[in-house]
Protein backbone atom coordinates (compact mmCIF):
# COMPACT_ATOMS: atom_id res chain seq x y z
CA UNK A 1 0.00 0.00 0.00
CA UNK A 2 1.30 3.44 -0.90
CA UNK A 3 2.13 5.79 1.95
CA UNK A 4 0.31 9.10 1.69
CA UNK A 5 1.96 12.44 2.33
CA UNK A 6 -0.03 12.90 5.54
CA UNK A 7 1.12 9.51 6.82
CA UNK A 8 4.71 10.44 6.12
CA UNK A 9 4.25 13.65 8.09
CA UNK A 10 2.53 11.81 10.93
CA UNK A 11 5.31 9.24 11.14
CA UNK A 12 7.94 11.96 11.11
CA UNK A 13 6.18 13.84 13.88
CA UNK A 14 5.82 10.64 15.88
CA UNK A 15 9.52 9.94 15.51
CA UNK A 16 10.42 13.49 16.55
CA UNK A 17 8.03 14.03 19.42
CA UNK A 18 7.11 10.64 20.87
CA UNK A 19 9.86 8.05 20.42
CA UNK A 20 12.58 10.10 22.18
CA UNK A 21 10.32 10.42 25.24
CA UNK A 22 9.94 6.68 25.85
CA UNK A 23 12.44 6.54 28.77
CA UNK A 24 10.79 9.44 30.59
CA UNK A 25 7.31 8.11 29.89
CA UNK A 26 8.35 4.72 31.25
CA UNK A 27 9.73 6.23 34.44
CA UNK A 28 6.56 8.17 35.16
CA UNK A 29 4.35 5.25 34.15
CA UNK A 30 6.18 3.00 36.58
CA UNK A 31 5.63 5.51 39.35
CA UNK A 32 1.93 5.77 38.47
CA UNK A 33 1.30 2.03 38.26
CA UNK A 34 3.98 0.56 40.58
CA UNK A 35 4.05 -2.45 38.34
CA UNK A 36 6.36 -3.15 35.41
CA UNK A 37 3.76 -4.87 33.31
CA UNK A 38 1.12 -2.20 33.88
CA UNK A 39 3.67 0.52 33.22
CA UNK A 40 4.57 -1.01 29.88
CA UNK A 41 0.89 -1.27 28.96
CA UNK A 42 0.34 2.33 29.99
CA UNK A 43 3.19 3.62 27.84
CA UNK A 44 1.92 1.59 24.89
CA UNK A 45 -1.55 3.00 25.41
CA UNK A 46 -0.07 6.50 25.59
CA UNK A 47 1.92 6.00 22.40
CA UNK A 48 -1.12 4.67 20.56
CA UNK A 49 -3.23 7.63 21.67
CA UNK A 50 -0.44 10.00 20.74
CA UNK A 51 -0.12 8.47 17.30
CA UNK A 52 -3.82 8.82 16.68
CA UNK A 53 -3.94 12.44 17.78
CA UNK A 54 -0.59 13.72 16.57
CA UNK A 55 -2.25 15.49 13.62
CA UNK A 56 -3.83 17.86 16.13
CA UNK A 57 -0.63 18.45 18.13
CA UNK A 58 1.01 21.80 17.45
CA UNK A 59 4.55 20.66 18.24
CA UNK A 60 4.95 22.78 21.35
CA UNK A 61 5.98 21.09 24.62
CA UNK A 62 5.72 17.48 23.44
CA UNK A 63 6.61 16.03 26.84
CA UNK A 64 3.80 17.93 28.54
CA UNK A 65 1.42 16.85 25.78
CA UNK A 66 2.44 13.22 26.30
CA UNK A 67 2.12 13.48 30.07
CA UNK A 68 -1.42 14.80 29.66
CA UNK A 69 -2.25 11.84 27.42
CA UNK A 70 -0.68 9.39 29.85
CA UNK A 71 -2.42 10.84 32.86
CA UNK A 72 -5.79 10.62 31.11
CA UNK A 73 -5.01 7.10 29.94
CA UNK A 74 -4.17 6.04 33.47
CA UNK A 75 -7.36 7.58 34.82
CA UNK A 76 -9.34 5.62 32.23
CA UNK A 77 -7.50 2.42 33.09
CA UNK A 78 -8.22 2.82 36.77
CA UNK A 79 -11.83 3.66 35.98
CA UNK A 80 -12.21 0.42 34.08
CA UNK A 81 -10.61 -1.66 36.83
CA UNK A 82 -11.90 0.11 39.91
CA UNK A 83 -14.90 2.21 38.90
CA UNK A 84 -16.05 2.68 42.49
CA UNK A 85 -12.91 4.57 43.35
CA UNK A 86 -12.93 7.22 40.70
CA UNK A 87 -14.65 10.09 42.39
CA UNK A 88 -11.30 11.89 42.56
CA UNK A 89 -8.76 10.86 39.90
CA UNK A 90 -5.76 11.78 42.02
CA UNK A 91 -7.10 9.86 44.99
CA UNK A 92 -7.95 6.88 42.88
CA UNK A 93 -4.56 6.76 41.19
CA UNK A 94 -2.90 6.86 44.56
CA UNK A 95 -5.07 4.12 45.98
CA UNK A 96 -4.53 2.01 42.92
CA UNK A 97 -0.81 2.62 43.11
CA UNK A 98 -0.74 1.62 46.74
CA UNK A 99 -2.65 -1.54 45.98
CA UNK A 100 -0.37 -2.39 43.08
CA UNK A 101 2.61 -1.67 45.26
CA UNK A 102 1.81 -4.71 47.34
CA UNK A 103 2.97 -6.93 44.53
CA UNK A 104 5.66 -4.61 43.24
CA UNK A 105 9.23 -5.78 43.00
CA UNK A 106 11.02 -2.49 42.54
CA UNK A 107 14.54 -3.47 43.50
CA UNK A 108 17.79 -2.44 41.93
CA UNK A 109 21.18 -1.16 42.83
CA UNK A 110 21.20 1.93 45.00
CA UNK A 111 23.90 4.33 46.01
CA UNK A 112 22.64 4.82 49.55
CA UNK A 113 20.09 2.17 50.48
CA UNK A 114 19.00 3.85 53.71
CA UNK A 115 18.54 7.24 52.08
CA UNK A 116 16.73 5.73 49.12
CA UNK A 117 14.42 3.61 51.24
CA UNK A 118 13.42 6.54 53.42
CA UNK A 119 12.78 8.68 50.33
CA UNK A 120 10.77 5.94 48.64
CA UNK A 121 8.61 5.35 51.70
CA UNK A 122 8.03 9.06 52.18
CA UNK A 123 7.19 9.45 48.50
CA UNK A 124 4.65 6.64 48.71
CA UNK A 125 3.01 8.27 51.71
CA UNK A 126 2.58 11.64 50.03
CA UNK A 127 -0.96 12.82 49.38
CA UNK A 128 -1.86 12.23 45.71
CA UNK A 129 -1.81 15.89 44.73
CA UNK A 130 1.78 16.22 45.96
CA UNK A 131 2.91 12.94 44.53
CA UNK A 132 1.50 13.75 41.10
CA UNK A 133 3.49 16.99 40.90
CA UNK A 134 6.70 15.19 41.84
CA UNK A 135 6.00 12.63 39.15
CA UNK A 136 5.59 15.34 36.54
CA UNK A 137 8.50 17.59 37.56
CA UNK A 138 11.11 15.26 39.04
CA UNK A 139 10.42 12.05 37.14
CA UNK A 140 8.84 13.56 34.04
CA UNK A 141 11.26 16.49 33.96
CA UNK A 142 8.57 19.00 33.08
CA UNK A 143 8.96 22.70 33.79
CA UNK A 144 6.61 24.29 36.30
CA UNK A 145 4.66 25.85 33.40
CA UNK A 146 4.32 22.53 31.60
CA UNK A 147 3.20 20.72 34.76
CA UNK A 148 0.66 23.47 35.38
CA UNK A 149 -0.73 22.96 31.89
CA UNK A 150 -0.98 19.20 32.37
CA UNK A 151 -2.91 19.53 35.62
CA UNK A 152 -4.75 22.70 34.57
CA UNK A 153 -3.74 24.58 37.70
CA UNK A 154 -1.76 27.83 38.21
CA UNK A 155 2.03 27.70 38.24
CA UNK A 156 1.93 28.89 41.85
CA UNK A 157 -0.01 25.77 42.79
CA UNK A 158 2.64 23.59 41.18
CA UNK A 159 5.35 25.43 43.11
CA UNK A 160 3.63 25.18 46.46
CA UNK A 161 2.73 21.50 46.06
CA UNK A 162 6.19 20.65 44.82
CA UNK A 163 7.93 22.49 47.60
CA UNK A 164 5.70 21.00 50.27
CA UNK A 165 6.13 17.52 48.86
CA UNK A 166 9.91 17.73 48.93
CA UNK A 167 9.92 19.27 52.38
CA UNK A 168 7.76 16.44 53.67
CA UNK A 169 10.25 13.93 52.32
CA UNK A 170 13.16 15.93 53.68
CA UNK A 171 11.51 16.11 57.09
CA UNK A 172 11.07 12.35 57.10
CA UNK A 173 14.74 12.01 56.27
CA UNK A 174 15.66 14.26 59.15
CA UNK A 175 13.40 12.30 61.49
CA UNK A 176 14.93 9.03 60.36
CA UNK A 177 17.27 7.55 62.98
CA UNK A 178 19.33 5.95 60.24
CA UNK A 179 20.12 9.06 58.28
CA UNK A 180 21.03 12.62 59.17
CA UNK A 181 21.65 15.50 56.85
CA UNK A 182 24.97 16.43 58.37
CA UNK A 183 26.10 12.86 58.22
CA UNK A 184 25.29 12.71 54.54
CA UNK A 185 28.17 14.93 53.59
CA UNK A 186 31.55 13.25 53.57
CA UNK B 1 13.66 24.02 60.43
CA UNK B 2 15.85 26.53 62.24
CA UNK B 3 18.77 27.89 60.29
CA UNK B 4 21.76 28.82 62.39
CA UNK B 5 23.36 31.48 60.27
CA UNK B 6 24.83 34.91 60.75
CA UNK B 7 22.29 36.20 58.24
CA UNK B 8 18.95 34.47 58.95
CA UNK B 9 16.94 36.92 56.86
CA UNK B 10 18.88 36.00 53.79
CA UNK B 11 18.52 32.32 54.65
CA UNK B 12 14.77 32.73 54.84
CA UNK B 13 14.74 34.43 51.46
CA UNK B 14 16.86 31.70 49.96
CA UNK B 15 14.74 29.03 51.61
CA UNK B 16 11.70 30.34 49.78
CA UNK B 17 13.29 30.00 46.36
CA UNK B 18 15.88 27.28 46.76
CA UNK B 19 13.76 24.62 45.08
CA UNK B 20 12.96 26.89 42.16
CA UNK B 21 16.69 27.50 41.93
CA UNK B 22 17.42 23.77 41.86
CA UNK B 23 14.71 23.29 39.22
CA UNK B 24 16.32 26.01 37.10
CA UNK B 25 13.18 28.12 37.29
CA UNK B 26 14.77 31.39 38.51
CA UNK B 27 15.76 34.35 36.38
CA UNK B 28 19.46 35.11 36.05
CA UNK B 29 19.57 37.80 38.73
CA UNK B 30 17.90 35.72 41.42
CA UNK B 31 19.85 32.68 40.39
CA UNK B 32 23.12 34.55 40.90
CA UNK B 33 21.96 35.81 44.29
CA UNK B 34 21.11 32.29 45.44
CA UNK B 35 24.40 30.91 44.16
CA UNK B 36 26.29 33.61 46.01
CA UNK B 37 24.47 32.77 49.23
CA UNK B 38 24.98 29.03 48.87
CA UNK B 39 28.70 29.50 48.49
CA UNK B 40 28.87 31.13 51.90
CA UNK B 41 26.13 29.45 53.93
CA UNK B 42 26.74 25.88 55.05
CA UNK B 43 23.18 25.25 56.20
CA UNK B 44 21.58 26.39 52.97
CA UNK B 45 24.25 24.54 51.04
CA UNK B 46 23.38 21.34 52.91
CA UNK B 47 19.73 22.00 52.24
CA UNK B 48 20.40 22.33 48.53
CA UNK B 49 22.45 19.16 48.59
CA UNK B 50 19.67 17.29 50.36
CA UNK B 51 17.07 18.35 47.79
CA UNK B 52 19.40 17.40 44.97
CA UNK B 53 20.02 13.98 46.52
CA UNK B 54 16.31 13.58 47.09
CA UNK B 55 15.55 14.04 43.39
CA UNK B 56 18.39 11.74 42.38
CA UNK B 57 17.03 9.15 44.79
CA UNK B 58 13.54 9.35 43.29
CA UNK B 59 15.03 8.69 39.88
CA UNK B 60 17.01 5.73 41.21
CA UNK B 61 14.01 3.96 42.70
CA UNK B 62 12.14 4.13 39.41
CA UNK B 63 14.16 1.59 37.43
CA UNK B 64 13.87 1.35 33.70
CA UNK B 65 14.44 -2.08 32.29
CA UNK B 66 16.29 -1.93 28.96
CA UNK B 67 14.30 -4.88 27.65
CA UNK B 68 11.05 -3.01 28.33
CA UNK B 69 12.36 0.15 26.69
CA UNK B 70 13.40 -1.82 23.61
CA UNK B 71 9.97 -3.44 23.39
CA UNK B 72 8.34 -0.03 23.62
CA UNK B 73 10.58 1.35 20.89
CA UNK B 74 9.64 -1.62 18.72
CA UNK B 75 5.99 -0.95 19.47
CA UNK B 76 6.42 2.68 18.41
CA UNK B 77 8.08 1.66 15.19
CA UNK B 78 5.30 -0.86 14.55
CA UNK B 79 2.70 1.90 14.80
CA UNK B 80 4.42 3.70 11.96
CA UNK B 81 4.70 0.53 9.89
CA UNK B 82 1.05 -0.33 10.45
CA UNK B 83 0.12 3.07 9.11
CA UNK B 84 2.19 2.34 6.05
CA UNK B 85 0.18 -0.84 5.51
Amino acid sequence: MEITESEVERNAAFSSYVLPEIPVLSRVALSMTRNNSDAEDLVQDTMLRAYRSIDRFDGRYPRAWLMTIMRNAQINRVRRRRPELLRDPDRTMDEYANQANETSSVEDEVVDPVFDSVVAEAFNRLPPKYRTVLELVDLGELSYREAADVLDVPVGTIMSRLHRARKRIRNELEDSPDWSRNGATP
Amino acid sequence: MIFRSKNPHTCRQVGRVIQSYLDDELDEQRRAAVESHLENCRNCGLDAETFNRLRASLLRVQPMDDAVLNRLRDFGESLKQDAAG
